[in-house]
């Protein structure tokens, strides 16, 4: 239940922060840069439970097109299910793009103005494929190292984003082992939410270590 | 010359240094004055504030905003605007306290470790990875859960969950400052370790430490914040923004200004807070200085040379608001 959690605000978090970064670095100080750094700057400032509150305000009470909370079986009913997790996973997401999209474009500014982009470009190779093929290609590399930590870190923030949506998860298992001083429940779920956390990290620094642009070097 | 004319010309001075201000470090007025503005609030709080924010009134509970509550009242008929007011207070007092734990523990363990080496070098820093494999509100959690729950505990808490992130950047300056000559000069001279640690070292590491207590500032907002909305930070009635938001979720349909004002103050805090770290960083990185305004990216206009002088700095910083986070 966690882990899907956590990997649809995951997969919420890259696709905000790779288009918005890479379009901000391609268009660098330019109006559409500064929209993009000022959205990352806001939505870091943003607590991820007021972002929840806010959101079930206006999709569950207002618009009531989405339910405000609850947990149904991905195996029982899918879409249900999934209508269940978008605004947890919009409200863990948004959050963590902010310093993904950061990342991403200054990691892409990196690479556009380095001499095999100028060759590129220089050979007669379409703008549009310059920078979307060969640019952000290699702008990925500090990127997923990042990103892999901030899976992680998506992984511990569940907690409080569980107990609003009722999601009955690793989470949750935290807060029942505090609130009722059970300390196994509290030890265990603990331990497996730093395992994965260890394990992303883990996964992040081996990265670099296979990608081509460290082993040519 | 006249008083008034001396008051006029220092007035007009004033105001030509707020424009430069504005104009040259853009980022750093506007993150300083939303933080002011919070922090002022805070200060302040018993001078601004129009009511206690204790005094239940239930015959005007859940009203919404009116002239005479600005910000509406809660389940209880207090005063939203009031609470929110003296919410900051909980929330900076917090923040200020593990902050500094966090900052002086992590200094102390990162700069010893730097300057001693070996066997001491690698015990600390094995034990701050050990703190930096938990997530940090976990961590909080968990902390608050053996501490047991009160403002103090949750002080505590936030700031253990700081050291590992000053301690790593301290020990990087510290190793940094520890290859200068002056520290060989101070050596050589007969100085004690202390001495130069204190004396040499420490006021040549204090510049990226101070932005990141900055960022770390706005972080220990929100995580005090967390750990009240989930009842382990401050208690009820004592107004915090966590908990207000907290109970303010029961009654979402009713009154959606509960929801809403606690978060949007603590957006603007946490704003300020960031913004002004970044723009202290801008101000103090000598690399940030160097970027030549206008040199703008754009492949298919120009195949000249481009400046990249000042994005460096800005992979870091999104590298260090990360070690922070952690």
């Amino acid at each position: 239940m966690t882990l899907e959690l956590a990997l649809l605000a995951f997969i919420v978090a890259n696709a905000v922060a790779v288009p918005c970064g890479a379009i901000a670095a391609r268009f660098h100080q330019q109006r559409l840069d500064y929209i993009a750094t000022l959205m990352a700057t806001i939505l870091g400032a943003v607590a991820n439970f007021w972002l929840a509150t806010l959101l079930i305000l206006i999709f569950a009470l207002k618009l009531r097109i989405l339910p405000a909370g609850g947990y149904v079986s991905i195996a029982e009913n899918p879409i249900r299910n999934l209508s269940l997790m978008i605004l947890p996973a919009l409200s863990l997401g948004l959050v963590s793009s902010a310093l993904l999209l950061r990342i991403m474009r200054a990691g892409k500014i990196e690479v556009l103005v380095s001499d095999y982009i100028r060759t590129a470009v220089a050979k007669g190779a379409a703008t549009s494929r310059v920078v979307w093929h060969h640019a952000l290609r290699n702008a990925l590399i500090p990127f997923l190292t990042v990103g892999a930590v901030e899976f992680g870190w998506l992984f511990g923030g569940v907690v409080i984003i569980e107990d609003i949506f009722l999601l009955p998860g690793v989470g949750q298992l935290v807060l029942v082992g505090i609130i009722n001083r059970d300390y196994p429940i509290l030890l265990a779920s603990t331990l497996t939410v730093t395992v994965v956390v260890l394990t992303a990290t883990c996964w992040s620094m081996s990265w670099p270590a296979s990608s081509i642009r460290a082993r040519s070097m | 010359m006249t008083a008034r004319a001396a008051r006029a010309r220092r007035r007009s001075r004033a105001a030509s240094l707020l424009l430069f201000a504005w104009r040259r470090h853009r980022v750093l007025f506007v993150g300083a004055v939303l933080a002011i503005f919070v922090t002022a609030s805070a200060v302040f709080a018993d001078r601004i504030a129009a009511y206690s924010p204790y005094d239940v009134d239930i015959a005007n509970k859940l009203r919404p905003p009116s002239t005479a509550h600005w910000l509406g009242t809660d389940e209880y008929g207090r005063d939203v605007l009031s609470r929110t007011i003296y919410a900051a207070r909980i929330s900076i007092k917090v923040a200020s306290v593990a902050v500094a734990v966090g900052l002086i523990g992590g200094t102390v363990i990162g700069s010893v470790a730097a300057y001693s080496g070996g066997v001491v070098d690698l015990v600390l820093m094995r034990l701050m990875e050990l703190l930096f494999s938990f997530p940090a509100i976990l961590l909080a959690i968990v902390l608050m859960a053996v501490l047991g729950t009160n403002i103090l505990n949750a002080m505590t808490a936030i700031g253990i969950i700081f050291i590992p992130g000053f301690s790593r950047l301290a020990r990087a300056a510290t190793q940094g400052a520890m290859r200068q000559q002056y520290v060989e000069a101070a050596y050589a001279i007969g100085m004690s370790d202390l001495r130069i640690l204190v004396r040499e070292v420490l006021p040549n590491i204090v510049t990226p430490l101070i932005v990141e207590a900055m960022q770390a500032f706005a972080y220990a907002v929100i995580l005090e914040a967390s750990l009240s909305f989930l009842g382990l930070g401050a208690q009820p009635p004592e107004p915090s923004w966590g908990n207000m938001l907290s109970s303010g979720r029961g009654f979402m349909d009713q009154a959606p200004w509960l929801g809403v004002v606690p978060g949007l103050t603590m957006f603007v805090g946490v704003l300020g807070f960031n913004l002004l770290g970044d723009g202290l960083r801008d101000l103090l990185d000598p690399r940030m200085r160097l970027r030549i305004a206008g040199a703008t990216m754009a492949p298919d206009t120009s195949l000249a040379p481009r400046s990249t002088a000042g994005e460096g700095p800005a992979f870091q910083e999104a590298e260090s608001a990360e070690s922070v986070a952690r």
